[in-house]
């Protein structure tokens, strides 16, 4: 799989700022940077990278899943890495839900057929 | 074509009206492959309007800069017809996530252009009345 994304909320709440802080370390991404573009709410999100993904963090806006407010969404760079079920199952429950984070994997997000799995 | 105000005809960050063009068309091609025929390509936001645009953006008043992205767009009933509940906007990875081809292309004139230049999609009528350059098909 070459994207994946994660709708996420935190408790105590966070912004993005945040958020994309306590992400990115749990992502082995050292350094990453804020971005802005007109495409994005707030008009801004967070883009880190390691040699084998990219990972953004942003607010995604979908009143289907309000629980769910911020979007990080991890990409496989060029045709390397395999971002299949059981290594983003393990990433999650071993990384992400210890962290206060509460996860939920969206499929064809936005799109007629969305499916979520929450974990 | 500059829009709403829009006073140039080349966002910034490209090098020329050719190189911009050349993007556009790619753009439309991907979309064709695609099945898409009804897109009308474009570009918003700061690389169009020199600064960031959006009062309630805490990027609002800075200028365009090396943190900017380039934001290209396509209208198009047909795009959005494929995602739920019809949404006015489609951002640009669910685009990428529903047209994967449009990865390539995103990918390539980031490369050139040297920040991403990712493309997103409006339903027609509801483009924001803020400036933007359309595209006219060649």
């Amino acid at each position: 799989m070459k994207h994946v994304n994660l709708l996420m909320a935190s408790v105590p709440e966070e912004t993005m700022a945040t958020l994309a802080a306590k992400i990115f370390p749990l992502l082995g991404v050292v350094s990453f940077e804020e971005r802005f573009g007109s495409h994005y709410v707030e008009e801004r999100y967070f883009l880190g990278r390691t040699d084998q993904i990219e990972v953004k963090v942003m607010l995604s806006d979908d009143q289907d899943h309000s629980d769910r407010p911020f979007w990080v969404r991890i990409s496989a760079k060029g045709n390397g890495m395999d971002l299949g079920d059981e290594l983003i199952e393990k990433l999650v429950r071993e990384k992400l839900l210890p962290s206060g984070l509460r996860v939920a994997r969206i499929d064809k997000f936005g799109q007629v057929g969305e499916e979520r799995f929450d974990y | 074509m500059p829009i709403n105000g829009a006073t140039r005809n080349v966002p910034l960050g490209f090098e020329s009206e050719t190189q911009f063009h050349a993007a556009s068309q790619e753009l439309m091609d991907a979309m064709a492959e695609n099945g898409i025929n009804d897109a009308t390509v474009g570009v918003r936001g700061s690389s169009v309007t020199g600064f960031g645009g959006n009062p309630r953006s805490p990027t609002f008043g800075q200028p365009f800069g090396p943190s900017s992205d380039i934001d290209l767009f396509v209208e198009s009933s047909d795009v959005v017809s494929a995602f739920k509940n019809q949404p006015n906007f489609v951002p640009p990875d669910r685009m990428i996530d529903a047209y994967p081809n449009l990865e390539a292309w995103s990918q390539k004139w980031s490369e050139l252009l040297g920040r991403p230049v990712s493309p997103a999609a409006w339903k027609p009528g509801a483009l924001p009345s803020t400036p933007a350059i359309l595209v006219k098909p060649q």
